[in-house]
């Protein structure tokens, strides 16, 4: 280690000019991919914090869809299904075998029948009573309800929470006992989020808590050919960050591209400059790598000049970069520069210098310094 | 000693071959002062460079104190080029652009042994080089340049010195002055290798080994002239 370093400093001294050129050329680059990479991070947590800040719902319509369809993309949420004018609600929580919690709202007429469980409360407005033995529920068990203290429930909930007549329920602090079981339309909220399967509903409406997850599930769906709709204003301010972060990673890509090959120029130019200095090492006992790693030495540490520099430079690149994505998405914002990009892309570098270098001691591997004299 | 056996140094271009050395067995004792000469093109620069390591032989065996150097790969065969053996060349072989004591010191480097400045002041003080240590190689003239060579061949002590037309770009005077470097380092229990086409230069050595065609047609011993 300690010869590569001594060897490296004196090439280090005579090759002054080409080192400070090509040291300027890798910060210019540097400096632009920091500040790429730093405003793209930046950037889409901006907008996300920017549209959750802005907007108090955000939701997902889909559609023309069966609920177990889109089911994954929904885990978790809130949502409501369609069907044929009635509205269902439901957290959907793992609907593989486990219990969750369903409310059901639906409007007949005046009458609004809201059944909600969560494994536990069941409730029924005395319209909405008097309007289901009107409207010829059939009583499967039991009798309806008398008395405030007494409940009648679905066959869904019944077998939900595996409740039989004359079982007490423990509901929002009081105790009801189970007096009657009624026959649940199809389209009960239990049916719905496990049954489902093959019912397709007018349209499914996802509540989410963040536009990131709205985005990740909006992509998602669309990408599988669901009809999926979001606000327009969140869709257009999701839509623009789409393209700018696709046009920032390309950026990012050509501009890397780069600055391997300025890397990879940077190696053949010192093989060729030094030809005659690296035989005569050879001839004085220096192996293939020991030559690969003087010059290996000299490129990580103009990297790393470089990085140091382009680090402070990418802050004012930075700035206008953001300038443009003001202008393109319509909204101020900070991009603050990521001082963790720098180091990052650093350590990526050195791994494909080191790989360059090792490929040319292995290229130039030979056991006749002899014809290499010759040749020189 | 260096020993050959049956070493045979074949080129081989497109379908013609080309035999640089053909079956050649020599034995060079330690602390001999050979000379290896012949014609142009005879193979005399092929034999030293395989004796040097410089170069491998197509057939047969190469043993350096004992040791198959045909048998090392490249990495090892630098260790023992480094630690056994000093090279002059006809060209010198310099950094034009490093000072007399940056191109010294080279070998100490490679050794491990950095900045031993008495090491390298020592070596150029034997050579009558110590006053231009600072000097940039591409100031020096031919016969500086050839003495500044010579102090980087010993600066590591090797066992071996090899010369390759070690004259050949000098005056009869500045030939004169290395040629008694080398009989001095002889002297200090060197073996010395020299390649020459100057059958003067040849007198030096104690023993001529004359090769032609590949082969070694003439092995003698003579009395070294003295200086």
């Amino acid at each position: 280690m300690m010869k590569v370093l001594h060897l490296a400093k004196r090439e280090l001294k005579l090759l002054k000019k080409t080192v400070i050129i090509i040291t300027l050329i890798l910060t210019v680059f540097l400096s632009a991919l920091f500040g790429v990479i730093s405003v793209q991070a930046d950037l889409t947590q901006n907008i996300y914090d920017y549209i959750d800040s802005s907007y108090t719902q955000l939701c997902l319509d889909v559609k023309s869809a069966s609920l177990s369809g889109v089911q994954q993309q929904f885990d978790g949420l809130f949502v409501t299904a369609q069907k044929d004018g009635i509205t269902r609600n439901a957290v959907i929580t793992n609907a593989y075998g486990t219990v969750f919690n369903t409310s059901q709202t639906s409007v007949t007429g005046d009458t609004t029948t809201i059944t909600n469980y969560n494994g536990a409360v069941i409730c029924l407005n005395e319209c909405t009573l008097q309007s289901l033995q009107n409207y010829s529920y059939t009583l499967l068990q039991g009798d309806w309800v008398a008395a405030e203290n007494e409940i009648c429930i679905s066959s869904c909930i019944a077998g939900c929470l595996n409740a039989a007549i004359g079982d007490a329920l423990y509901i929002d602090g009081g105790t009801y006992t189970v007096t009657g079981i009624y026959s649940a339309t199809a389209y009960g909220c239990h049916y719905l989020v496990t049954v489902s399967g093959d019912m397709v509903l007018d349209k499914i409406t996802a509540y989410f808590y963040s536009s990131k997850d709205l985005y990740t599930a909006y992509s998602k769906l669309t990408a599988k050919g669901f009809t999926a709709e979001m606000p327009f204003a969140v869709s257009n301010y999701l839509d623009n960050l789409y393209t700018v972060k696709w046009f920032l990673t390309a950026c990012a890509v050509l501009v890397f591209i780069v600055v391997i090959a300025v890397l990879y120029s940077l190696t053949s130019i010192f093989y060729r400059q030094r030809k005659g200095y690296i035989c005569r090492l050879k001839l004085l006992g220096a192996t293939n790598f020991t030559v690969a790693a003087v010059y290996c030495g000299i490129a990580i540490f103009m990297l790393a000049v470089s990085a140091v520099t382009a680090a402070a430079l990418a802050v004012l690149f930075n700035r206008y970069i953001m300038g443009i994505c003001e202008n393109l998405l319509g909204i101020a914002f900070e991009a603050h520069f990521n001082f963790a990009v720098p180091a990052a892309v650093f350590a990526v570098l050195v791994a494909v210098v080191l790989v360059i270098y090792i490929l040319f001691a292995r290229k130039t591997k030979t056991t006749s310094v002899a014809q290499e004299i010759r040749y020189e | 000693m260096i020993k050959l056996e049956n070493v045979t140094k074949k080129y081989v271009s497109g379908k013609a071959e080309f035999y640089a050395l053909n079956g050649v067995s020599v034995k060079i004792q330690t602390g001999e002062f050979v000379a290896v000469t012949g014609k142009s093109g005879s193979g005399k620069s092929t034999l030293l460079n395989i004796m040097g390591t410089l170069d491998t032989a197509t057939q047969g065996s190469v043993f350096i104190d004992g040791v198959n150097t045909c048998a090392m790969d490249a990495g090892k065969l630098a260790a023992f080029r480094r630690d056994k053996m000093g090279f002059v060349f006809q060209s010198y072989y310099l950094e034009n652009e490093y000072s007399v004591k940056e191109n010294v010191e080279i070998p100490l480097i490679l050794c491990g042994r950095y900045s031993d400045k008495k090491r390298v002041l020592s070596v150029l003080e034997k050579v009558g080089m110590d006053h231009k240590y600072k000097e940039k190689v591409k100031n020096l003239s031919g016969g500086e340049k050839q003495r500044a060579a010579i102090a980087r061949a010993i600066v590591n002590n090797p066992d071996y010195i090899f010369a390759d037309e070690p004259c050949g770009n000098l005056d009869s005077a500045n030939s004169l002055n290395i040629m008694q470097l080398l009989k001095d380092l002889h002297s200090g229990g060197k073996t010395v290798i020299m390649v020459t086409h100057d059958n003067k230069d040849a007198l030096f050595a104690q023993r001529i080994i004359t090769i032609g065609d590949g082969k070694i047609i003439n092995d003698e011993s003579v009395a070294p002239c003295k200086a």
